[in-house]
């Protein structure tokens, strides 16, 4: 799969450019951070991406064609993981939640059952089917809601500020599920400004600055080039990218 | 958090039988026509039948939650009482309506706390096909997200309740806690609802 964005510009009403040329591939599995300040146009880039805004400039491209003439087959191969997952919680249990996009899609009732067990477990949510979403703690919704959109079986997981709000276990709760999917051959942008929890563990990093991008390339090299780029950098204690893990 | 506070509000199926949807219908229905049409024997053998078949919710939570729904169950005795026959005539014929309002509420509540949202979904789709299948399934899934959303309504009711009560809302002036709360709760919704319509655009209508 490859989604492309070409010369993305997207104008407010105030007349200001919230997004500017914005030339962006995704292409193949991989963890892929999108990362810049407060107001720099990560959500609002991502939200082109799944075809929610409608670009004043250039394209969005899903394997050579625009997005907008197959919404639906877009939004079958890229899922959304909302910055806060309630609101994208549909059912009033986690069994109902997971299985409601691939009942929408409808898969036969044994092919549903497969999918979400196996979103469940990946998730590290099984056993707690039955389990009312109103009753989950912060964490484990932001976990049901990958289990949701894992369940109807994407290409490309867009996660928005996954990280937010999570606590030392929660964080690594979610960095292990990330890798495992990663592994797994699932493609995974993060729109993040917590580079500090999940960089370490990135394949690349993308820095957005006021609406348009002003680095991409491999992790590794992106964290030579931190401080330049204007993005904190922890401290002497995490001195190296690989000290920057929140897994240990 | 309300979440966890018993009341009106399910979140989740409770076992009962009949375990299919349709025949769990037909028996509310019966249940319903028995409660109406044979008062008081027929209304009170029914609501022990619904008891009996839902003891798994917790029915004195549900009497406590009823709350102002008291004064419509028990408005046909307040009439009796007031504007009745001398020597109390009518208020036999009063109580049993009584009897039969409190157990076709017991009955909803009976098939609503045994039903999930997906059969819900599919009895409201049957029921709305007259209308064609457009209609009836935007009707359906209306209906289905109502239900859904209730325990949201109610927890994000009582966070702007408690967030005014800190910032100085009298809570024992209700008209003014009233204009205090609107604005934010209508807020609240209206985003809610915005969110929720991009998560049905993504994760399927």
């Amino acid at each position: 799969m490859r989604l492309e964005v070409r010369q993305l510009g997207k104008r407010f009403d105030s007349g200001r450019w919230g997004l500017r040329g914005v030339d962006l591939v995704l292409d193949g599995p991989g963890l892929t951070l999108l990362s810049g300040h407060n107001g720099s146009g990560k959500t609002l880039l991502a939200r082109h991406l799944l075809g929610l805004e409608q670009p004043d400039e250039g394209e969005v491209l899903l394997d050579g064609a625009d997005i907008r003439k197959d919404l639906r087959g877009l939004r079958r191969r890229v899922a959304f993981v909302f910055q806060e997952p309630e609101h994208q919680i549909l059912g009033m249990t986690v069994d109902e939640d997971v299985a409601w996009t691939p009942s929408r899609l409808g898969w036969p009732a044994a092919r549903i059952q497969a999918s979400r067990d196996r979103a469940l477990g990946l998730t590290q949510l099984a056993g707690r089917g039955s389990e009312p979403t109103a009753f989950l703690s912060g964490g484990e919704k932001r976990r049901l809601a990958i289990a949701a959109v894992l369940a109807a079986e994407p290409e490309l997981i867009i996660l928005d500020e996954p990280f937010n709000d999570l606590d030392w276990p929660g964080v690594q709760a979610l960095l292990g599920i990330l890798l495992d999917l990663r592994q797994r051959g699932i493609a995974l942008l993060v729109v993040t400004h917590d580079l500090d929890k999940c960089l370490a563990h990135a394949d690349r990093l993308v820095v957005l600055e006021a609406g348009s991008v002003r680095a991409d390339g491999p992790a590794p090299a992106m964290w030579e080039r931190l401080p330049e780029l204007g993005l904190r950098r922890p401290g002497p204690a995490c001195g190296t990218l690989q000290g920057m893990t929140w897994l240990t | 958090m309300t979440a966890g506070r018993s009341g009106l509000f399910r979140f989740a199926a409770v076992p009962t039988w009949p375990r299919r949807f349709g025949w769990r219908l037909l028996t509310y229905l019966a249940f319903s026509l028995a409660a109406w049409l044979f008062p008081p024997w027929g209304a009170l053998i029914t609501l022990g039948l619904v008891l009996g078949l839902g003891r798994a919710i917790r029915w004195g939570a549900w009497f406590k939650a009823l709350g102002w729904l008291w004064a419509f169950v028990l408005a046909p005795l307040g009439v009796g009482l007031l504007w009745g026959q001398p020597g109390g005539a009518t208020l036999v014929p009063a109580a049993c309506r009584c009897l039969t309002f409190l157990v076709l509420l017991a009955a909803s509540q009976w098939l609503s706390a045994t039903s999930t949202v997906f059969e819900i979904r599919a009895a409201l789709d049957g029921l709305f096909r007259v209308f064609g299948r457009r209609v009836a399934g935007a009707l359906s899934l209306a209906g289905a997200l109502a239900i859904c959303f209730i325990p949201w309504v109610v927890e994000q009711l009582e966070a702007v309740r408690q967030a005014g009560e800190l910032r100085g809302v009298p809570a024992r002036r209700p008209l003014l806690a009233l204009r205090a709360l609107t604005v934010p709760v209508f807020v609240r919704m209206i985003e809610k609802a915005r969110h929720t319509a991009e998560a049905l655009e993504l994760r399927g209508r």
